[in-house]
């Protein structure tokens, strides 16, 4: 939140600028750079501040991984089965993918009534293009769990 | 909040006529992955025809469009794409390797038994990522055909699914793509930042903003071009630049860019290392081509001080004489030593990438009545490096059999008076890689050395002749181990499958058609000089 | 017809080649069945090669070409599909079509694996070698003169001796990396002429004589000398000669030594006399003192071989340095004498290698200690092996004393000083000196080439082996027969030859002599005038 703002100031202030003083590619990209330094200080930070604050107290239950008492039967890095994966593959494809639309739903009405011939032909062409793949997907069984 | 709407929308210069190539392919792509669902298995000549079809439609395509390349609609989609014979030559090249990748793979998939179908429909979108890199005037463009390319071109690099070095040449293949991707798209976006103006937005109906002012750059090559000169921050150009030549660099697989190339051309399936090392690596030149060449062209000086595109000129040209240099000698130098095959392929592969590069260097010092020969004639000498490289992996595969057992130079051992037709094709490649008379290899190589020489390059045909003349001895080793030594293994001559005799004959042709004759060819590659393309009218 | 001629004679041993391919395929080809196609194509190509003797006497006055056919080939560069021959060139086809037919004919029973392929190679090598001599297009000649290489290379790997794998290899690359140079000197002389068309760029060279200016004359005289000098090959240069020919077929070394190291000297009077004049003066006093050293390190080592194949490649060596002395002479007498030589060369040496190769055949050896005293069981082929290295030795009334006495006359007469320059200091070399030098390596030749006759043919018969040895057959005296002849001929009667030379050789030189007047011969004179 704290750097939306901070963006935001950033913009108004070179933009408000005459066009001769909109040169210094530094100052451009200050809002940036305070984000960057924002976003390295704002984990660290509870880390670092952390040790400070907390009574720092260690015997053999506190140092096992779960501190129930149970050991770990297993290995950490587990294997998942690759279903898993394609899932994911799935879920990128066709739910990411559909972020498009919105985009499109805000510029669809423009003021000119040819661009809206041509974006609702383009989104069919765009939404075909997935069904296809999602044809696909379905025919070589990546839909299939067992 | 209409303040952003502030320059209107409304829709690009549609012309589907300028993408007709590149729409039928992704057509036939989608029609041979459905075909592929709809039957299942084993339709492994049905995709193959179809694929074939498709490819042949689209060179028709091309063909159709040629003589409109110099007309006055070359340009469409906002800027996006360009119609010029630069584009048409490479898309022509494109075209040539698909369909003999699918020639050559058939055998390959039948030995392996595998789905030949998603293979096809790779293979053909990877196509399509070429073409556009090609035609793309706009670097998100040229950038988004390089994904499509790479994205098809790591699956088909790890394509036998069961063999780890197939899956070590794709996952590194992968990881060092994406790298180089990175770079590239960090130099687009510098690019963007350093041709940045101002841009005096339309004042609204209110009248509330008139003063407004944007800061805007710009991805369109000759966008660009116009603002090389008054960008308002240069560093920023030259570091965007930069970038781009490494990130290209990585694609063509150009020294010292070129680490990845021998691990995964050895570990990829060979029909797919013969399609990488001629297709991806000629599209790379396709893209570097016209954006160093029309993004940032030499430009006069005007007064005392040399412009900043004079500068970006001078330095571009230096770097990439460097790395012409480095690429040729690091590739021969290496490939001496090799005891595989396909690694020794790959190094030469590299190596060729380098003497292109000596034309690539002659066409950016040219102006522009002789860049239009330059260009051709790198594009000529990829085309012969396509044909004679496909047609020696095309006899590799056959002698490597199935699983790429048989690849070591080892293996090639006494077969030349067994297998005359295979070892005598394979000479003929070998010959022609080596830049014998005769043969595609030597009429590029003089093609390209010419025009270096024309621009006063004279030690750069020097270094290039030199390496040439390194190159003798791997090249010829090989022809050694197959003719003058006695075999020592068992070795069944293999019995030459009909697709593969076609694409032996095929390219055994090509081979000698632009040794003999190269006239024709080079006329049309050269017909128009690339022509720069406006978005901003 | 005419202006075909040329491209038949450089097609017809082609087709051969794709007879013999094709042929191999067919079900009931047999391997003595290659042969016979081999000699076919090779004797008709001689047959209608014999008609370039249509040609006028004077051929080649006044720089023209004759039965020239000249077709726009890549266009885009300037090249030429442009052929013609003239008083030079006739007579090296006329050799390498006599050559060919001769070496197949060797090769009858001497090649007992994968004739097709060897049969094959020839006929491809003759096309390519005709090519070489009569192209008048830079690029064409550059083709040809590749594309003989690939074949030979094949000739001394497949079928030639114990050490052919090092042999080919080093012919392979000494001669690649030479034609690279002569490439780039090629590309060169584009760049500054815009066509490859040999014709034009004389033209050129002649209406404008500074078209090129010293320094790029200066490196392009080197690059293709290089290139030749290798080939011929001229004495630093020439270590890939003896292991070439003494691992190669008998014949791979007739055609070796016959007609490819005449690529050399051709390749230096055609384009680096013709188009770099000036140079060639400039560069006359290096040449000449190579072609000495040549003449006289060529016939002492040749005299120590224990092997007489390689002793007749040793004398390769002394005697292509009289070729190169004659043509660096500047005299119509020497460059007469060089191109006889040329010719003599071919005809004698080719014929030594011929016999060499009949004994190895019947003996599989080649070392001078496993022969001694041959005349008896072989009376037959001790008189022709006489004969022929008397002939190659230069003794009057045959040809080989034509050659060299025109060489010597010409080098005796050039009216020139060889100059020297160390530092400040110049040094003459007086023409009588390099005269007499070359002379001695005459009598050397005589001195190698008779201590060898005395111990393979005379003497008692030391081998057990050698007492029951079969006399020459009558296909080994027919094929012998006509390079008797003609070394016969030659020695008698040079007329023919030289007056259908004599106009093309003239128009060479008079290229290189124009614009000197001082008679001196060096490059630091040159400067200073």
């Amino acid at each position: 939140m704290l750097s939306a703002l901070l963006l935001q100031a950033g913009m108004s202030l070179t933009t408000a600028r005459t066009p001769a003083g909109v040169g210094g590619p530094v100052s451009g990209y200050w809002p940036v750079m305070v984000f960057f330094a924002v976003a390295v200080v704002f984990p660290v930070l509870p880390v670092v501040l952390g040790r400070f604050v907390r009574p720092n107290l260690y015997g053999e239950a506190k140092m096992r991984p779960y501190e129930c008492g149970i050991d770990p039967t297993t290995e950490a890095h587990d294997r998942f089965t690759v279903r898993f994966y394609i899932v994911a593959m799935l879920f990128l494809v066709f739910d990411v993918e559909t972020i498009f639309l919105l985009p499109w739903a805000i510029i669809f009405m423009g003021d000119d009534f040819s661009f809206t011939k041509f974006a609702l032909l383009e989104m069919f062409f765009f939404i075909g293009i997935l069904v296809v793949g999602y044809y696909y997907a379905w025919r070589k069984g990546a839909l299939e769990w067992a | 909040m209409n303040l952003s709407f502030a320059i209107p929308l409304s829709a690009p210069d549609v012309n589907f006529r300028l993408l007709l190539p590149e729409l039928i392919l992704s057509v036939t792509g989608v029609v041979v992955m459905l075909v592929d669902a709809f039957t299942g298995r084993s339709q492994r000549r049905a995709t193959a025809t179809l694929s074939l079809a498709g490819l042949a439609a689209t060179a028709w395509a091309t063909l159709w469009l040629w003589p409109s390349a110099q007309g006055a609609d070359t340009r469409a989609w906002g800027g996006m794409i360009v119609l010029d014979p630069m584009r048409l030559s490479f898309t022509l090249v494109f075209l040539i390797v698909a369909a003999l990748t699918v020639l050559i793979s058939a055998i390959w998939v039948e030995w392996e038994g595998l789905p030949a179908g998603e293979f096809h429909t790779l293979l053909l979108f990877a196509t399509v990522g070429m073409m556009l890199m090609a035609s793309g005037n706009d670097l998100v463009m040229i950038f988004l055909g390089l994904e499509i390319l790479s994205i098809a071109t790591y699956v088909m690099a790890g394509f036998r699914k069961n063999d780890l070095r197939s899956n070590e040449s794709s996952l590194k293949y992968f990881i060092l793509g994406s790298f180089s991707s990175a770079f590239l798209l960090y130099g687009i976006a510098l690019v963007y930042g350093a041709t940045a103006h101002e841009v005096s937005a339309q004042p609204q109906a209110s009248g509330a903003l008139a003063q407004h002012v944007i800061l805007a750059g710009t991805t369109n090559i000759s966008a660009i071009a116009e603002r090389v000169n008054d960008g308002l921050y240069p560093p920023l150009l030259f570091a965007g630049a930069a970038m781009l030549m490494i990130g290209f660099g990585f694609k063509i697989a150009s020294a010292p860019f070129h680490v990845w190339t021998p691990d995964v051309y050895e570990g990829a399936p060979t029909p797919v290392t013969a399609f990488m090392a001629a297709g991806p690596k000629a599209a790379g030149f396709a893209a570097f081509m016209r954006v160093f060449l029309l993004a940032f062209p030499f430009v006069a000086a005007s007064g005392q001080m040399r412009s900043t595109g004079a500068q970006l000129h001078d330095a571009w040209l230096g770097a990439l004489w460097i790395l012409a240099v480095l690429t040729m000698t690091v590739g021969n130098v290496v490939a001496l030593v090799q005891t595989n095959v396909k690694r020794m392929l790959a190094y030469s592969s590299i190596a060729h990438a380098g003497y292109a590069l000596v034309g690539f260097v002659a066409a950016g010092a040219a102006d522009s009545a002789h860049q239009t020969d330059a260009v051709a004639a790198v594009v000529f000498y990829l085309l012969a490096y396509a044909v004679m490289n496909l047609g020696a992996f095309a006899v590799v595969t056959l002698i490597a059999r199935s699983g790429d057992r048989r690849t070591d130079i080892e293996d090639y051992r006494g077969i030349g008076f067994d297998s005359p037709a295979l070892s005598l094709t394979l000479s003929l490649f070998l010959l022609s890689l080596l830049g014998v008379p005769l043969t595609a290899g030597f009429m590029g190589k003089v093609m390209v050395f010419s025009q270096a020489l024309g621009e006063g390059y004279k030690w750069l045909v020097v270094i290039g002749v030199l390496n040439t003349a390194i190159s003798v001895y791997y090249y010829l080793g090989l022809i050694v181990v197959m003719f003058f030594r006695e075999r020592t293994t068992e070795w069944r001559a293999p019995r030459i499958p009909t697709t593969l005799a076609v694409v032996l004959v095929l390219t055994v042709a090509g081979v000698i058609y632009l040794g003999l004759f190269p006239g024709r060819v080079i006329n049309a590659f050269r017909a128009v000089q690339p022509i720069a393309v406006s978005s901003l009218r | 017809m005419q202006q075909y001629l040329l491209t038949i004679l450089i097609l017809l041993p082609a087709v051969g080649a794709l007879a013999v391919g094709l042929h191999g395929s067919a079900p009931y080809a047999r391997a003595q069945h290659y042969r016979w196609i081999a000699l076919g194509f090779s004797a008709l190509t001689f047959a209608v090669s014999l008609l370039l003797l249509g040609a006028p006497v004077g051929l080649g006055a006044g720089g023209t070409f004759h039965f020239v056919q000249d077709l726009p080939w890549v266009e885009s560069v300037g090249a030429h599909y442009h052929l013609g021959v003239d008083g030079i060139s006739l007579w090296l086809v006329l050799l390498t079509t006599l050559l060919v037919p001769v070496s197949i004919l060797s090769s009858w029973t001497a090649i007992e694996k994968r004739e097709l392929a060897f049969y094959a190679s020839m006929l491809v090598m003759e096309s390519a070698m005709i090519g070489v001599f009569v192209s008048l297009d830079l690029l064409l000649f550059y083709l040809f003169f590749e594309a003989s290489l690939v074949p030979m290379f094949f000739l001394i790997g497949v079928w030639g001796g114990d050490r052919k794998l090092y042999a080919a290899i080093k012919f392979f690359i000494y001669t690649a990396v030479g034609s690279l140079l002569m490439l780039a000197g090629i590309i060169a002389l584009w760049y500054a002429f815009g066509t490859f068309d040999y014709a034009q760029i004389l033209a050129a060279l002649q209406a404008d004589p500074h078209r090129l200016t010293a320094e790029w004359a200066f490196w392009l005289f080197l690059a293709f000398a290089f290139a030749f000098s290798i080939k011929i090959p001229l004495f630093p240069l020439h270590t890939w000669l003896p292991d070439a020919h003494t691992e190669a077929p008998t014949a791979g070394s007739v055609i070796l030594a016959g007609v490819l190291l005449k690529m050399g000297t051709y390749g230096l009077l055609r384009f680096n006399f013709a188009l770099f004049p000036e140079q060639a003066r400039n560069f006359a006093p290096l040449f000449v003192v190579l072609a000495v050293i040549g003449i006289i390190y060529g016939a002492l080592v040749a005299m120590v071989q224990p092997d007489v194949k390689r002793l007749v490649a040793y004398s390769s060596v002394s005697h292509m340095g009289f070729v190169v002395l004659g043509m660096f002479s500047f005299t119509e007498w020497g460059m007469q004498g060089a191109l006889y030589q040329m010719l003599n060369h071919g005809v004698s040496t080719g014929a030594l290698f011929l016999l060499v190769g009949m004994i190895y055949e019947r003996r599989h050896t080649r070392q001078i200690a496993d022969f001694g005293g041959l005349s008896k069981p072989m009376p037959l082929f001790a008189t022709l092996f006489v004969f022929t290295a008397l002939s190659s030795v230069g003794l009057p009334l045959l040809n080989g004393f034509v050659g060299e006495f025109l060489i010597m006359f010409g080098t005796w007469n050039t009216g020139f000083v060889y100059l020297f320059w160390v530092g400040e200091r110049a040094f003459h070399l007086n023409t009588w000196v390099v005269t007499m030098l070359a002379a001695t390596g005459v009598i050397w030749a005589a001195v190698y080439m008779l201590w060898m006759l005395q111990r393979v043919l005379f003497g008692r018969v030391t081998n057990e082996k050698n007492r029951r040895l079969a006399d020459l057959n009558w296909r080994e005296i027919g094929l012998l027969l006509p390079l008797l002849a003609l070394m016969v001929f030659m020695g008698a009667y040079p007329r023919p030859f030289l007056e259908r030379s004599r106009a093309s050789i003239e128009q060479v030189r008079a290229r290189v002599v124009a614009g000197e007047t001082q008679g001196v011969f060096s490059a630091a004179a040159q400067e200073s005038k």
